[in-house]
């Protein structure tokens, strides 16, 4: 029996339908198995074989965001049952992410975390046109590993070494690794307001991150 | 083959038909108190937190909408809607590629001069943008910056800045009216976020224009499979309701004000998920979008040339020329991209003398060639029959050439062989465009502004 939803479960995961993969944890759970063996047999073969299929070209980026989608709901199902269980998953570290002031720009910043969280990443996503005051406050407040900046416009990513010279002024700049991202933004400009890495894509922010962590 | 280029009438129809559903059905997300009055004052309403546009409001604002629009230059003006095809340059580029080391450097408003100064120089660039990003000036004046930079090297009509702030529009009126005098008619852009958020500064500045009465670019940018559907036509339709929400909105505010229907549609690389501006679908998507705005009887500007390259190679040349041609063939009021390069990231003199050439091509293929008694030469044909037998010494030929039957672009083909083109060094497009740039700056000036412009234009720029 157990064998079986593991392979279902993999299935709607690589198939792409979240719903199905939230209603078989579900089931799976209420069935008496374990929430890390769910995760361990049935999920993560499901991811890693979205991951493999887009990597030797045969998916594309919506295969990996469903799936994330399909992991996320079996996540919130599973969350509380691994609480009562004092149990945890690994994380390969905490994300602050946010567009900075004045830009209304979304999707750029909401595929890196999607992909970041796919990755095994925890991540806070403050939307869009966020205050460098509410950034500054937000770090102090869940001391993340990485803090993501984006910006699409050539006319707001100046806000962005506004807000590394806040982390700065803060003294909190050494207690965050910060990536920068978006349209304009280059490695040059990364280097020059002191930011610890930018990529060009949303997979090259994930290695990226995971640089930065050490992982 | 039948004729592919034109979407048939019953086409159209959907397109707008769907359009006004997902106006009148989804509605757009609005937070300006101020918008939203106007709004629920002519008949709109609110569920699901967004607010709904009803047909027949559509309908009557577009009816408002003037079908030529002028934009002023210091020494001349475009109309577009005449029927002529306008080209420009791209706006806002970050960086100064560098074709004989291949690098990049950061832009300065020295380089927003030359361009400008360039470009009033080449024939086939009607009207001209601000082209960089300049990071010589101070943050919260940039757009200020670029403008009067760029006016001070042409004579030629220009395009206004996007703006993203009221004071941003009130400012840029200021100046334009110092440069233009009292009656301006300068477009500026204003970009809804797609799909469908005319939240923050969106509809506030969509009013401060209005209230202006400059002439307003809707400009959504809608990048296909990420922030509208994946199949063309839907994209489509998402960016047609996107420009006439705007529309309501500025013709409730004014009714009259100019408008240029803008469409910037690009796809999305589902595999980096980075927009692609190379793909042939973004000229496909421009001559859909010229389509649907003349069904309208607005003026049309679209993406021309736009690339996915990253040198002014081979694959950005067959990008952008067909980018440009699809469009042009649609009958585009006005086309963009004059200077673009990896996306509007960076550009060069070099590109910017090529692009001229490009649409030197495009323009001699729109302007097609007569068929008339003279032109179809029967007489010619007997005459040179009966004569020398070839027809380098006609009359007819010597007219047909000097009125640009055969077109002659400025990069041209110089040498005439394998041996005199390797002796001059193997010249390629670049390195003769790089040469035709810079003998146009050696020689070309534009006469600068008044003293009494100056004085007025810096206490502007100058003011905090």
């Amino acid at each position: 029996m157990s064998e079986e939803i593991f392979t279902q479960l993999t299935e709607s995961l690589v198939v792409g339908e979240p719903e199905e993969t939230e209603a078989l944890t579900k089931e799976a759970l209420a069935s008496g198995i374990e929430p890390l063996t769910i995760i361990r047999e049935g999920l993560m073969p499901g991811m890693n074989t979205v991951g493999d299929k887009f990597s030797c070209g045969e998916y594309f980026l919506p295969d990996l965001i469903i799936a994330a989608e399909g992991m996320k709901k079996a996540m919130e199902v599973l969350e509380p049952e691994l609480r009562l269980r004092n149990q945890t998953v690994d994380s390969m570290g905490t994300v602050l992410l946010g567009t900075v002031k004045g830009d209304i720009h979304e999707i750029g910043k909401s595929l890196v975390g999607t992909m970041l969280s796919a990755n095994g990443f925890k991540v806070h996503d403050l939307g869009v046109n966020v205050s460098t005051d509410n950034f500054i406050q937000k770090v102090k407040e869940i001391n993340p590993d990485i803090l993501g900046l984006s910006a699409l416009l050539t006319t707001t990513m100046t806000v962005q070494h506004e807000i590394i010279q806040e982390l700065v002024k803060a003294g909190m700049r050494n207690n965050v690794k910060v990536m920068v991202g978006g349209a304009p933004v280059t490695r040059s400009w990364s280097d020059e307001i002191g930011a610890d890495g930018y990529a060009e894509d949303a997979l090259g922010a994930v290695q990226l991150a995971r640089k930065l962590v050490g992982k | 083959m039948i004729n592919k280029l034109h979407l048939s009438q019953d086409k159209i129809e959907a397109i707008h038909q769907a359009t006004l559903r997902v106006l009148a059905e989804v509605g757009i997300l609005i937070d300006d108190q101020a918008s939203r009055t106007i709004l629920f004052d002519h008949g709109c309403s609110e569920t699901n937190g967004r607010l709904q546009i009803p047909a027949d409001l559509v309908e009557n604002c577009l009816k408002l909408c003037p079908s030529q629009v002028i934009l002023q230059g210091r020494d001349s003006q475009a109309c577009l809607g005449d029927g002529r095809l306008y080209v420009h340059n791209l706006g806002g580029a970050r960086d100064v590629y560098d074709p004989i080391t291949n690098t990049l450097r950061p832009a300065t408003n020295a380089d927003n001069a030359e361009s400008a100064r360039l470009m009033d120089a080449l024939d086939n660039v009607a009207t001209i943008t601000p082209l960089y990003t300049p990071r010589d000036v101070p943050a919260k004046k940039i757009t200020q910056h670029m403008f009067v930079e760029t006016v001070r090297n042409t004579l030629k009509p220009l395009n206004g800045p996007g703006v993203h702030s009221i004071e941003d529009a009130h400012e840029f009126a200021e100046l334009a009216a110092i440069i233009f005098g009292e009656h301006v008619s300068i477009t500026v852009g204003l970009s809804p976020v797609s799909p469908l958020n005319f939240l923050g500064h969106v509809a506030p500045v969509i009013l401060e224009i209005a209230r202006l009465g400059l002439t307003l670019g809707p400009l959504p940018c809608p990048n296909v499979g990420a922030t509208s559907p994946m199949s063309l036509a839907g994209s489509i339709v998402q960016q047609n309701a996107e420009v006439l929400a705007t529309i309501v909105l500025a013709e409730l505010a004014h009714p009259g004000l100019p408008i240029v229907y803008n469409g910037r549609l690009s796809a999305l690389d589902m595999r980096h998920g980075t927009p692609i501006w190379g793909n042939p679908e973004v000229g496909m998507m421009s001559a859909a979008t010229v389509e649907i705005g003349h069904y309208y009887h607005l003026p049309v500007n679209v993406y021309g040339l736009a690339a996915s390259g990253y040198s002014p190679d081979i694959q950005s040349g067959y990008e952008r020329a067909i980018n440009a041609l699809v469009p042009a063939l649609a009958g585009a009021d006005e086309l963009s991209g004059v200077g673009e390069m990896a996306g509007g990231t960076y550009s060069c003199n070099a590109q910017i003398v090529i692009d001229n050439d490009i649409y030197g091509m495009v323009h001699r293929v729109c302007r097609g060639f007569s068929v008339d008694d003279d032109s179809l030469a029967v007489d010619v044909i007997a005459h040179a029959m009966s004569t020398s037998r070839n027809f380098l010494g006609e009359k007819h030929t010597r007219k047909y050439s000097h009125s640009g039957e055969i077109w002659e672009g400025k990069l041209g083909i110089q040498e005439v062989g394998w041996e005199m083109w390797h002796s001059a060094g193997s010249p390629s497009a670049v390195d003769r465009a790089q040469f035709v740039s810079a003998d146009i700056l050696r020689n070309h000036f534009v006469p600068p502004l008044s003293e009494e412009q100056e004085r007025e234009l810096q206490k502007l720029l100058s003011w905090k």
